[in-house]
């Protein structure tokens, strides 16, 4: 269950477990691509995502865009992120396993880039 | 991080954005505990571990915005609340990372006082604090 309010202009979200279940420490689901639409519209764009680890941000704004370039150090989570995008029906993204500083991007120009929690 | 930033600015289209979404630079989980609608605080947690990565990525940034390969759009603070059942869940949450942060000296002691009084129905709060960078390219990357 999420709750949301505005402070001061920024967004301020919680987010409340049961007892049972673990919340995630990055913020709630909808959050950062409200924050990213504050600055860019994804919609239509061609998106290059700096580590996207196991595509939960990616999730979010897949559909929305021309295409994704997701790009992530880990192979495992890469493997997996691919099965699950595929059995969503999530057919615009492509992955690449590596850093940013040396994976190939191929030839194409993006509009936005994203570093989420990429550090 | 240089590099990355610079990596993927010469990815971009002219006008291409650049989000970045990461901690904020000096606010760490605080910890609070929540009874009755009374909120009681108990301390910002400490990692001093990733210190130096926060401070590593502003540094490149910067430097990119010095070298004009980017300009700022804006920068924004927020927050975002998580509510935890009890003090086993909140152990649990602050290990789902690989560095987890951990309470200040003393915190931890007066933490679990505070918590053993609380009646039941009890919750404790731990808000996080990010930042928003977006940068614009201003030309150099590749074209449309």
């Amino acid at each position: 269950m999420l709750r949301y309010a505005f402070c001061n202009g920024a967004i301020s979200i919680s987010s409340v477990s049961t007892a049972t279940e673990l919340p995630s420490d990055y913020p709630p689901p909808g959050m950062e691509l409200r924050l990213i639409r504050r600055f860019v519209d994804p919609k239509g764009r061609r998106v290059l995502e700096i580590g996207c680890g196991d595509g939960r941000l990616t999730r979010e704004y897949a559909r929305l865009t021309k295409n994704v370039l997701a790009i992530e150090p880990d192979p495992a989570s890469i493997s997996e992120v691919r099965r699950a995008f595929a059995a969503e029906g999530i057919t615009n993204v492509s992955f690449r396993v590596g850093s940013a500083q040396r994976v190939r991007f191929g030839g194409g120009a993006f509009d936005i880039a994203l570093f989420s929690w990429s550090l | 991080m240089v590099h990355a930033l610079e990596r993927v600015t010469s990815q971009l289209a002219p006008g291409g954005v650049i989000i970045c979404i990461q901690p904020h630079r000096m606010k760490r989980p605080f910890i609070s505990v929540i009874a009755q609608r009374r909120r009681m605080p108990i301390g910002f947690l400490i990692n001093p571990v990733f210190q130096p990565l926060i401070n590593s990525a502003e540094a490149a940034i910067a430097k990119a915005l010095d070298r004009k390969l980017v300009t700022l759009i804006g920068k924004e603070n927020h927050r975002f609340r998580v509510q935890l059942a009890n003090p086993n869940q909140l152990y649990r949450y602050l290990h789902t990372g690989q560095r987890p942060p951990r309470f200040a000296p003393g915190d931890k002691k007066r933490f679990l006082q505070v918590w053993s009084a609380m009646p039941k129905g009890a919750t404790i709060e731990v808000s996080e604090f990010l930042t928003v960078i977006a940068l614009r390219n201003e030309g150099g990357g590749k074209g449309m």
